[in-house]
């Protein structure tokens, strides 16, 4: 859908970690699975809140060399909460996720938890991780 | 020289096949007037390899000059990893190529490699839900092209053949080898997006098309005679259901949109037919849209129907507007019957009706049978000429009660009703059929010997039966729409 595409594109905007982030607690790994080439970057986003994911506000990204099989993404120090993550594979290097006419994307994406996507951007609770203290680990099959 | 049982079982190559035939055949204990189930099961069977079969022999008395390949495309495969689709549409996409001159002819079968089928066969099983069939563990991909089995239609077009599906992408094959090329995409932001199973031509030569997002959402494409997108506009409708053709004129591209709409609450937990309800209360819905400007210039409602094909449309005096129409009175044929046949079971007889819409631009439009045979279905003209005053062919089904399936050959006016019928032998089954210049191309299958079958009519001799056939020692499963590509000589 449009709004889906929109709002990871917003999301990808930021590529860089955000200074002022509060209290160091804990890191995130994520793993991106089924990189189909190594063309373009792996533009990976993190959003602290419901809220931020709604509005597509990223709290923190990172954009990655593309290799083809596996990527791992490291946000360390992260705050404990819960974050949304969406991932996708900009190809061709214009730092947008790619979409038809239709809204639909065009390039490799995924969601936090491999989330379902059917018509629509999954919800938060899908598509978020809880972060407490502890290292917490994800997978993220693009699609 | 009119092919009987006996002409078709008298080639060569039948005659060496006759140990192929069911041993109660051969004893003639069967009653010529049903298709016993083994036989019609093998009929919607795929052979278990692809066939690349040269030095047919060509009966009869083909044209002096006419060298040309039939591709047909339809649904194969209905078996895999131990699960059997439910419905006849499920099957992944299999080009059937005739390819026939005078000197002789050959056949070529191939799947077509999509992202479906290879990821599919690599799994052994199926992976992603069906048209009509939820398989166990089935998920949905992240788009529709990763459900896309390009098994409606086989179009050679811009130095390639396409094969087409409703909901997603073309794919482009190579039109001699049949390999499979991958997904087209016609431009930037023209990825993925749905091109339908029915294109058709117009005087200009351009080919135009459509696509249902099945959110309410109309893709409307135009691509120019060599072969690059020219224009593509999604129109936002707000028709979530079944639509299968459209149909062309000078000016406008017509809609019939018939009420078999989508529940989208159903369509996360079923097969998508599944979540298609028959809401003969919203009737039949009518979308004309201007082709120089792409926007909607006229709406209205008729009563319901079903509709999967559309045949000629022009536009008369007076700015009406008149189509050719296939109706049925609901959607059985396709929630129910076209399910039945993979049960091995007869599908009922169909109520379908070949009607006439006349559309002015004021005042009400109506739909009213043309002629008064019921049971028709696949009509196919003369495209991209002037249209109205052509003739029609298309098939009626089961006049004989013999085959359960269509079996009789008709050519339509709409004007002035049937011209001529042909009546296929008994337990013949005939696939659509479709005029090539002087002449009218089709295939089918003779359920009796178990072999397909390729004939050729002259276009004003319909009613004497086929000038020239081959005949091919296995039975392809039935398949649907086909074209031709004419060869230089």
């Amino acid at each position: 859908m449009s709004a889906f595409s929109r709002t990871l594109i917003l999301g990808a905007a930021a590529l860089t970690l955000l200074a002022g982030v509060p209290a160091l607690a804990a890191d995130v790994e994520i793993t991106i699975r089924n990189v189909q080439s190594a063309d373009g970057r792996i533009m990976v986003a993190l959003y602290a809140d419901e809220a931020a994911y709604a509005a597509a506000r990223q709290t923190m990204g990172s954009m990655l060399p593309a290799r083809t099989g596996e990527v791992r993404a490291v946000f360390a120090g992260l705050p404990d909460g819960r974050y949304g993550i969406a991932v996708f594979h900009d190809i061709d290097g214009d730092e947008k996720l790619g979409a038809n006419l239709l809204g639909y994307p065009t390039e490799p994406f995924g969601f936090g938890n491999d989330a379902e996507v059917r018509f629509s951007r999954p919800s938060f609770d899908a598509a978020a991780i809880a972060v407490s203290g502890a290292s917490t680990r994800t997978i993220v099959t693009l699609k | 020289m009119t092919p009987t049982r006996r002409s078709f079982l008298a080639g060569s190559a039948a005659a060496t096949l006759g140990a192929m035939l069911p041993a109660s055949l051969m004893a003639g204990t069967v009653s010529p007037a049903t298709i016993p189930p083994e036989e019609w099961r093998s009929i919607w069977a795929t052979p278990a390899d692809e066939l690349d079969l040269d030095g047919l022999a060509v009966r009869g008395r083909w044209p002096a000059g006419l060298s040309l390949t039939l591709y047909r495309n339809g649904p194969a495969l209905h078996t895999l990893g131990g699960y059997r689709y439910r419905h006849w549409f499920d099957g992944d996409g299999m080009i059937r190529a005739w390819t026939v001159g005078q000197r002789g002819a050959s056949v070529r079968t191939r799947m077509i490699r999509t992202a479906k089928l290879t990821a599919e066969r690599a799994a052994g099983r199926r992976l992603v839900p069906a048209f009509g069939s939820l398989p166990p563990g089935a998920e949905p991909g992240a788009t529709a092209d990763a459900q896309n089995p390009a098994n409606i239609n086989a179009l050679p077009f811009g130095g390639s053949l396409l094969a087409l599906w409703e909901a997603g992408s073309a794919y482009r094959l190579d039109q001699d080898t049949l390999e499979t090329k991958g997904p087209v995409v016609w431009g930037k932001e023209l990825a993925n997006l749905p091109f339908s199973g029915h294109p058709h031509f117009d005087a200009s030569g351009s080919l135009w098309n459509f696509g249902l997002d099945y959110t309410g959402r109309l893709v409307v494409w135009e691509i120019g005679a060599d072969g690059a997108a020219r224009r593509c506009k999604v129109l936002d409708i707000g028709y979530a259901g079944l639509m299968h053709d459209f149909a062309v004129t000078d000016r406008y591209l017509l809609f019939v949109m018939p009420p078999l709409l989508i529940d989208h609450q159903k369509s996360r937990r079923v097969a998508f037919l599944d979540a298609l309800d028959w809401r003969p209360d919203a009737g039949l819905r009518l979308v004309l849209v201007d082709k120089a400007e792409l926007s909607v210039v006229r709406q209205t409602v008729l009563p319901a129907r079903f509709v999967f094909h559309l045949g000629q449309a022009w536009e008369g005096a007076g700015g009406t507007l008149f189509c050719d129409v296939v109706t049925f009175p609901n959607a059985d044929i396709v929630k129910r019957d076209l399910a039945t046949v993979m049960d091995a079971k007869l599908p009922g007889h169909p109520r379908s009706r070949f009607e006439r819409l006349a559309w002015p631009p004021a005042g009400p439009a109506r739909l009213e049978p043309s002629i008064d045979n019921a049971g028709v279905e696949f009509p196919r003209w003369a495209e991209g000429g002037t249209a109205g005053s052509g003739r029609s062919v298309l098939m009626q089904s089961d006049t004989k009660r013999s085959a359960g399936w269509f079996d009789t050959l008709l050519s339509v006016d709409s004007e002035h009703g049937v011209l001529q019928r042909w009546a296929a032998p008994d337990r013949v089954l005939l696939e659509e059929h479709l005029p090539v210049g002087r002449h009218v191309i089709g295939t089918g299958v003779d359920a009796a010997s178990g072999h397909s079958f390729l004939h050729l009519f002259d276009a004003e001799g319909i009613a004497d039966g086929p000038v020239a056939w081959v005949e091919l020692p296995v039975a392809l499963p039935l398949g649907l729409h086909a074209n031709v590509r004419i060869h230089p000589t």
